[in-house]
């Protein structure tokens, strides 16, 4: 049921909300480290190097709260950047054949370039 | 510290009196026709953005217990106790930019009002449903009752209390009918209102006491030394063990750790944070917030650092009965320190802090009661001005009894029972969440594993302590059955829910036994605001579809 993801303007592309893409594979990777990163407690628990005076154990921690946020806008970000092409790409196959497979119910809405996608 | 510090009596009530009247006008914000109806009081009717999200979620995450509790651990026993609730909020975003975007679209698709409402559509089970229900209800009491605490850590700082009950009770009273009063009135619409109130006060005393007090105790370094060496003299109520953590050793490793990710886990199983996350107006809102929210964990960072500055200051949380209370090392810190007139606004934004999330925890816990019980057990079709009835005096009792659970019984209790619900709420996490993206897990299978799981993590909670002060459930660590180290109960508990689960689905599938209807497609995982069949408003009144 996956389709290939092509330009072709006579074979619209399938919407990248409802199927894997490499998008979401790198999203589900940087979140994972996100993740498991900052649990990896061994690897902080030390006093030195200070960072204005805080001991190393309080810094990282501290800083991984910037580091995590960023990762979570990058992460969004891309998940638009896809959704913005894949709505460039099906409006210009749009002449054609527009008919939606299955279940999935396309809108025709302006605004949805405003929205991510996952 | 003697006498009642007038002054900054003064600026809490003042500052409480601004709130209260903010509450009641909130009724006024974004007029619907009636709030007679559930979706109206309940969900704030007209969704929220982006910025109103901000703040709500805010002031819901960031309670005045969080910022009572995290500094006193700190400040009594150090790092594993108070500063894992830095990694904590720090990996909370990443893994709720997984899931929640696409509760928010299913939930706008079928009209689902709470996590109950989510399992029966995806499993069509009510006892599963009901499984979810009850653990929610159970798990917000003891939170709200610890908001309470809160309040009443900063009267008795302001000197408030004392050996008449009427002089310790009725300040609380007090708050409490005025709390109940516009929750009653406005709903939703009243705690998101005065967020905006609470956080912006939060930040100024925060800001202001992070920068200006470490420059009066001669800097971070100097702090830090003190913390490090308090924690490693003699405990004393038992000389043979140091008196807390300074930089977790081995021993303690997975115990931080895994507190930060049980818990991390555990928060937006919550209804209170769920109904925040479905009221705002589109999928994306959600993940927006994962982005900015972390400017709040930034401040719970410094804030629990603050509890390192109270041990440099040599604060002494003397309760009014001349009894040592860590609860109340924030308000004194903020007492012997600052101006009388800041520190009243410091009391005051801590005594607002507990109001926001008791409302939206009480106006939670009463959809719960009323959807997935009173709807699905008592009265199926009640009017809309019924069922927002019913809501709003559950709202009522579960603040109440929240009350009594405060005034009646001895704080640590208060304490331990909600390190309990944070334990329960957790086992409800593979109901909910695994749902939102595979229906292979079988229902039986999940009910069976949710059980196991609060098997599990209440009776190791009961019996695990420490220095053995004989006190059932007082503490969040117990050992890992196959690691051999201290971790987090909960987390424990959900690995077994999940072995449990996994494998009962195993065999309840080779049986072929019914999994329920699925109400839900694929697509509905994923649908925004605009696409077809998605309520921009959830409709209460009706039942699932």
């Amino acid at each position: 049921m996956s389709d290939m993801e092509t330009t072709d303007p006579a074979r619209p592309p399938t919407d990248p909300r409802w199927r894997p893409t490499p998008t979401k594979f790198i999203v589900t990777a940087i979140l994972l480290v996100a993740i498991v990163v900052p649990l990896l407690v061994p690897t902080y628990t030390r006093v030195e190097p200070r960072v204005f005076g805080f001991p190393f154990f309080y810094a990282y921690q501290l800083g991984w709260v910037f580091l995590a946020a960023a990762l979570c806008g990058l992460s969004f970000w891309l998940l638009r950047r896809e959704r913005a092409a894949y709505l460039r790409a099906r409006d210009v196959g749009s002449r054609a054949d527009d008919q939606p497979r299955s279940e999935q119910r396309r809108t025709s809405s302006a605004n949805d370039d405003e929205r991510g996608g996952l | 510290m003697t006498g009642v510090n007038v002054v900054a009596l003064i600026v809490l009530i003042v500052l409480f009196a601004i709130v209260t009247v903010l509450g009641f006008l909130a009724a006024r914000w974004r007029r619907p026709e009636s709030l007679a109806s559930l979706h109206e009081w309940g969900l704030g009717g007209k969704s929220f953005g982006t910025i109103t999200s901000w703040f709500l979620l805010g002031g819901d995450l960031y309670t005045a217990y969080t910022f009572i509790a995290v500094p006193a651990a700190m400040w009594a026993t150090g790092a594993v106790a108070g500063f894992f609730a830095v990694p904590y909020t720090v990996v909370l975003y990443p893994i709720i930019f997984f899931f929640l975007a696409r509760m928010w679209s299913v939930a706008h698709r079928h009209g689902y009002v709470t996590t109950a409402d989510i399992v029966q559509g995806r499993y069509g089970t009510k006892t599963l449903s009901l499984a979810v229900a009850i653990t929610g209800i159970l798990a917000t009491m003891p939170y709200i009752a610890l908001q309470l605490v809160g309040i009443q850590a900063v009267l008795e700082v302001t000197g408030l209390g004392g050996s008449s009950v009427l002089a310790r009770d009725l300040p609380l009273l007090i708050a409490f009918a005025v709390l109940a009063a516009y929750t009653y009135s406005s709903g939703l619409r009243a705690p998101a209102m005065i967020a905006f109130v609470k956080d912006s006060l939060i930040y100024l005393v925060i800001a202001v006491a992070i920068i200006y007090l470490p420059l009066k105790f001669g800097g971070w370094r100097g702090i830090f030394d003190a913390a490090a060496a308090k924690m490693a003299a003699p405990s004393a109520a038992n000389p043979k063990v140091a008196t807390g953590v300074f930089i977790p050793g081995d021993a303690a490793q997975w115990a931080y750790a895994s507190l930060a990710l049980g818990s991390a886990l555990a928060l937006f199983m919550y209804p209170h944070c769920v109904t925040a996350t479905l009221s705002s107006k589109d999928r994306s809102t959600g993940r927006r917030n994962a982005v900015i929210l972390p400017a709040y964990s930034l401040l719970l960072g410094l804030l629990a650092l603050l509890g390192y500055v109270a041990i440099k200051a040599g604060t002494k949380p003397l309760g009014l009965d001349g009894k040592a209370n860590p609860q109340l090392v924030i308000p004194q810190l903020f007492e012997d320190h600052f101006p009388s007139w800041f520190a009243g606004v410091a009391f005051g934004a801590i005594a607002i802090g507990a109001l926001v999330p008791a409302a939206i925890m009480s106006i939670a816990a009463a959809n719960l009661f009323t959807r997935n019980i009173y709807k699905a057990y008592f009265k199926p079709n009640p009017t809309d001005e019924q069922e927002a009835r019913v809501s709003k005096i559950v709202s009522l009792i579960t603040k109440f009894g929240a009350l009594l659970f405060v005034l009646l019984l001895d704080r640590q209790n208060a304490l331990n029972f909600q390190l309990l619900g944070g334990v329960w709420i957790l086992q409800t996490f593979p109901a909910i969440v695994f749902g939102l993206f595979t229906r292979w897990f079988h229902r039986w299978a999940l009910l069976a594993g949710w059980a196991a799981g609060m098997l599990y993590g209440t009776v190791v909670a009961y019996g695990f302590c420490t220095q053995c002060t004989v006190r059932p459930f007082a503490n969040s660590l117990a050992i890992v059955p196959l690691l051999g180290k201290a971790g987090y109960i909960g987390l424990t508990a959900l690995v077994v829910n999940i072995v449990v689960t996994a494998v009962l689905t195993l065999v309840l599938r080779a049986a072929k036994v019914s999994n329920g209807t699925d109400l839900t497609v694929q697509s509905d995982y994923f649908a925004d605001v605009d696409d077809p069949g998605v309520q921009a408003v959830i409709s209460e009144h009706e039942p699932i579809r």
